[in-house]
């Protein structure tokens, strides 16, 4: 391309030689490919306006100073990202710009892609020259001309030139490829939602655990204690299911299985302290995956749920184990009732107390609720106590055999109940016009292997 | 000697304040067979009442909050649990069985019932 002065060199760099139709003299009806892909949700009025004041005062490049007067409708322009940077046409970025100006639908996808990381430029300190002549060039409803006409301003005097029109086809491609890119941007976001859920579910979002919320210190401890903990419970699992396999003496499996014992334990001495530290964060679950969350009783797993996980994988029970096995059931339900009215009367309590402050004694009220909630910990305590001690109360009615069954249940229903909490997070939603009749198709699809295997059932 | 008259219902010799009050305990869970001593304010107090009338127990309970000696049996009480919280406590049968921990223990590993029918408390 023949160098058109200082201001097209930009363009030419960052432009392959075939894309004549950006030279800076000549009209061509905006068919090019990146600049075409504005939508027409802008109102570029304002901006040709300002272009064509800027013009008719413009004889040197003193005229940047006046365009900077535009820059602030750049807030505007970062509304739609790629296409700023479509204009940044600054060297460094002119790599990008070939492949931008490739093609119409390549250059949507690489720009859709590359939205997370060119996205931060927005905002940059432009190089004075010619960053805000592109914006405005982006901007305006001609960009062929807009760009015609920055690059003049900058470059030396040249008489003004028409502006091209816009064909009816031009704007309804212009406006299928904005929707385009909006669902593109939408998917993208959807995406990184569910990357992001599917972390904070396995607990890897140390400092991120309440969406625009803090996290305490002891939380957080706890949180990687926690992680650290089912790592080992993954092993201790393995283990347990190896030793099942190998029928290995009862003494081994002995061994293995108070160990198992022991790191539960540990456990419930990390909850100890973290419930000193932060009883928000245990009995609300945020220490737990969302499934787990959901039957969460007073920080944690509801004892009684575990027996009656148990019950139907212990047949071969004698007649006192199975004695055992009921009162244990049945005194875990009383002591569950008891504890979780104690702890509905703490929350009344702290109500009526909240609720009655009043402006003179507010300071005093809230003292009172403040003491109120340390009651909080004391029942979160309890609650793990119970658990420990069921924990233990099993390992003393069963056999070493049927203890170490037990105990592999108990270690395999909560891994599959934290694998539905990420399946779930990563399930394919039905939120987007375009994924919408696909998601219909799989569920007819599905509903047709489901009829077709019931068809072969019957041979 | 002589003796001080409560507004309660006991009356007690005069000696130094923590055997009196300690006594004073003893003595009140000897009275039945299932005392617990408690506070009105107390939830945790709350859950074990709750817990031994589930059970069908009929249990006598002290609210030390109502008590004019309140500060003195609280500190007997954390003397002899040997912890920070005074309340509840529970005694079966006049023997100490302890705070609300040890009662949850017993009651899961099974102790608990046979004490209570020891004493007299349940029937089965």
């Amino acid at each position: 391309m023949a160098s058109h002065g200082v201001g097209d060199h930009i363009l030419s760099d960052s432009m392959p030689s075939h894309h004549h139709h950006i030279q800076p003299h000549t009209l061509h009806p905006p068919n090019t490919s990146f600049i075409n892909q504005e939508g027409s949700a802008f109102d570029f009025g304002e901006l040709e306006e300002a272009i064509a004041l800027q013009r008719v005062g413009i004889n040197n490049d003193e005229t940047k100073q006046t365009l900077y007067a535009v820059r602030p409708r750049a807030a505007t322009l970062e509304m739609f990202p790629s296409w700023s940077t479509k204009f940044h046409h600054t060297p460094r970025e002119s790599s990008k710009s070939e492949e931008e100006s490739a093609d119409s639908e390549s250059a949507l996808n690489t720009l859709a892609s590359r939205r997370d990381t060119t996205r931060h430029r927005l905002q940059p300190p432009h190089p004075p020259k010619t960053q805000p002549q592109m914006e405005m060039a982006s901007a305006s409803n001609n960009p062929t001309t807009g760009i015609t006409q920055a690059k003049q301003l900058d470059a030396k005097p040249t008489p003004p030139k028409r502006r091209g029109a816009r064909s009816n086809s031009d704007k309804v491609l212009d406006s299928k490829a904005y929707v385009q890119q909006l669902e593109s941007s939408r998917i993208r976001l959807a995406q990184l939602e569910q990357d992001l859920q599917r972390a904070r579910s396995q607990g890897f979002l140390i400092g991120g655990g309440v969406v625009g919320g803090n996290i305490t210190s002891g939380a957080a401890l706890f949180d990687m204690e926690y992680s650290r903990w089912l790592d080992d419970d993954h092993r201790h699992m393995s283990e347990l299911r190896t030793a099942m396999q190998s029928h290995l003496s009862d003494g081994e499996l002995r061994i293995i299985v108070d160990k198992y014992i022991a790191h539960y334990d540990e456990l419930f001495c990390l909850k100890e302290v973290a419930a000193v530290s932060d009883v928000f964060h245990l009995i609300t679950g945020m220490w737990t995956t969302p499934a787990e969350r959901c039957f969460l009783w007073m920080g944690g797993f509801r004892p009684s749920d575990l027996i009656k996980l148990l019950i139907a994988q212990l047949d071969t029970l004698t007649e006192h184990q199975a004695v055992g096995i009921y009162s244990l059931q049945q005194s875990l339900q009383q002591a569950e009732e008891a504890l979780s009215q104690g702890l509905e009367q703490l929350q009344q309590s702290l109500i009526t107390t909240i609720a009655n402050c009043s402006i003179n004694d507010s300071m005093h009220h809230m003292a009172i609720a403040l003491s109120k909630l340390t009651g909080l910990e004391g029942f979160v305590r309890q609650a793990d106590n119970l658990r420990q001690q069921t924990l233990h109360q099993l390992r003393r009615i069963l056999t070493v055999r049927q203890a170490a069954k037990c105990f592999l249940v108990i270690g395999e229903y909560y891994d599959r109940l934290r694998a539905l909490s990420s399946l779930w997070a990563s399930r394919p939603r039905e939120n987007f016009i375009a994924d919408h009749d696909s998601s219909c198709q799989t569920t007819t699809d599905l509903q047709m292997v489901l009829s077709s295997r019931n068809q072969f059932s019957n041979f | 000697m002589h003796y001080q008259t409560e507004s309660w219902n006991s009356y007690l010799p005069t000696k130094p304040p923590t055997t009196d009050s300690l006594q004073l305990i003893l003595r009140l869970a000897a009275e039945n067979a299932v005392v617990i001593f408690s506070k009105s304010t107390c939830c945790m107090c709350h859950s074990i009442k709750r817990l031994f009338s589930g059970m069908g127990v009929n249990a006598t309970v002290y609210e030390l909050d109502e008590d004019p000696r309140e500060k003195e049996m609280e500190k007997a009480l954390i003397r002899l649990l040997g912890s920070s919280s005074a309340v509840p406590v529970v005694f079966i049968g006049g023997k100490l069985v302890g705070a609300m921990d040890r009662v949850m223990a017993s009651h899961i590993n099974g102790t608990l019932v046979p004490l209570l029918k020891e004493a007299g408390a349940i029937w089965l």
